[in-house]
């Protein structure tokens, strides 16, 4: 319940970043997504069933601050969320490199998947002439944020238990390696 | 008498220098404005002597008052430049309100022209994704305002509402990609739809044989009625006329500048 609360707080600040403070400063292609951050890090650190919740929870958060329907983001996020869970057993996930690779994997998935679903389900043709062009951007910016929080986590963490846990910056399920 | 001369000389003498002196200022009063020899010679010797002296005085009271009475001034100091940050604050305020009364000037104007009602907003908040273009504005269904409503800028149009809150709502740009606005080419009338292609916009199903040129004006049309006619939306930038193909490529710029959008208008009344 606790982590839950924890993931819904960190939503709501994020989402707040990536409305009302990054337009501020960013191009529209260069704002990075802490949400889809965190739905990597819920999948890769936790249960199968927190990391289902956690990808439809904020999802659904997204789907409310952008686009004009409700389902878009909890699908892609959801589908995150599992294949991130579905790795985390056959991956290092110890290493904070690896991680930002999948960071910049999750921006790719996030961008085919968001562009698949708006043609076919939303006969939205010309969203791939924005999605296209924004991927290095996107990947570049999400792996930049992650490299940025990486370091803030491990330079406000004192040495010992937190810190050595930041080396990987994630916590292992149960299920993990199981 | 001589002894009375002896006895009153000093007396006398006084009397007569006084005399003297009363005769010589009583003649020197009729010659106000000729300078005379003494005067002159005096001044003449006194000159440097004055100069010099003026010249120490100022250095020892600058000295003393610029290099070693400073107990004030660290004080002074402190409070100047605090009341000239709060000068520079007042004027960086006063300027932004002079902008934003020309911007809404210009707003209520292009709404004038209109003939109908409109309700004033800020814009609050951006879409959170990168491939979508709404926006947020701070006036909802407490203010009136209902899904579909046209919202507009002094430049053009903006959008339209697709979803709503007491206080606030969500606007979905032209330049969206779900976004698709029936529009005529102003100089020739050839029809047309404006589909949103994130930073510019694309002219849809516009016949080959239409007449467009680079920088024609795209107008609303009036059709699918959420817009109302004659509103502008884009530039023509550039156009393409494949051989085999019935329709136009057409690309656009809009006439609103959607990164530096602050204030919008709400269309909410009917045609007058």
């Amino acid at each position: 319940m606790t982590a839950f609360v924890v993931y819904l707080v960190s939503g709501l600040v994020s989402i707040f970043l990536q409305s009302s403070v990054f337009p501020l400063f960013l191009p529209p292609d260069l704002r990075p997504n802490p949400l889809l951050i965190l739905v990597v890090f819920a999948g890769l650190s936790g249960s199968t069933a927190r990391a289902v919740t956690v990808g439809v929870l904020l999802g659904a958060i997204q789907d409310s601050f952008s686009g004009h329907s409700l389902g878009l983001y909890i699908c892609v996020f959801l589908t995150l969320a599992i294949v991130a869970r579905l790795l985390a057993d056959k991956l290092n996930v110890e290493s904070p490199a690896l991680f930002m690779l999948l960071i910049a994997g999750g921006t790719l998935l996030q961008i085919v998947l968001v562009g698949i679903l708006l043609t076919i389900l939303a006969d939205t043709r010309t969203v791939f002439y924005i999605l296209l062009p924004s991927i290095p951007q996107q990947v570049l910016a999400n792996v930049l944020f992650t490299f940025f929080l990486f370091l803030c986590f491990t330079r406000l963490t004192p040495a010992g238990r937190g810190r050595r846990r930041a080396r990987g910056l994630l916590r292992l399920g149960k299920q993990h390696g199981a | 008498m001589r002894d009375l001369l002896r006895r009153y000389r000093f007396f006398l003498l006084v009397i007569i220098l006084f005399l003297a002196t009363v005769v010589l200022y009583s003649y020197n009063l009729r010659q106000k404005d000729t300078t005379t020899f003494f005067e002159r010679a005096v001044l003449s010797f006194a000159a440097p002597f004055q100069s010099a002296l003026d010249s120490l005085v100022d250095g020892t009271t600058d000295l003393w008052r610029n290099y070693l009475w400073l107990v004030d001034a660290r004080q002074q100091n402190e409070e100047l430049l605090q009341i000239n940050r709060e000068l520079h604050a007042q004027l960086r305020q006063t300027e932004e309100i002079v902008r934003e009364n020309d911007r809404l000037r210009k707003l209520l104007a292009f709404v004038d022209d209109l003939d109908r009602a409109a309700l004033p907003a800020q814009v609050i908040g951006e879409d959170a994704s990168n491939w979508s273009r709404t926006i947020v504005i701070n006036k909802g269904a407490r203010a009136g305002l209902r899904v579909g409503a046209p919202v507009v800028s002094a430049d053009g149009v903006v959008g339209r509402i697709i979803k709503i809150a007491p206080n606030s709502s969500r606007v979905l740009l032209i330049t969206d990609a779900s976004s698709a606005v029936a529009v005529l080419v102003q100089r020739t009338r050839t029809r047309g739809v404006v589909r949103g292609l994130g930073d510019s916009l694309t002219l849809e199903y516009a016949l080959r044989d239409g007449d467009i040129r680079e920088g024609d004006l795209l107008v609303s049309s009036g059709m699918g009625g959420v817009f109302p006619k004659g509103l502008p939306l884009g530039l023509v930038t550039a156009v393409k006329t494949d051989q085999f193909s019935l329709f136009q490529q057409v690309t656009a710029q809009t006439t609103t500048d959607f990164s530096h959008l602050e204030e919008v208008m709400v269309i909410v009344g009917d045609d007058q």
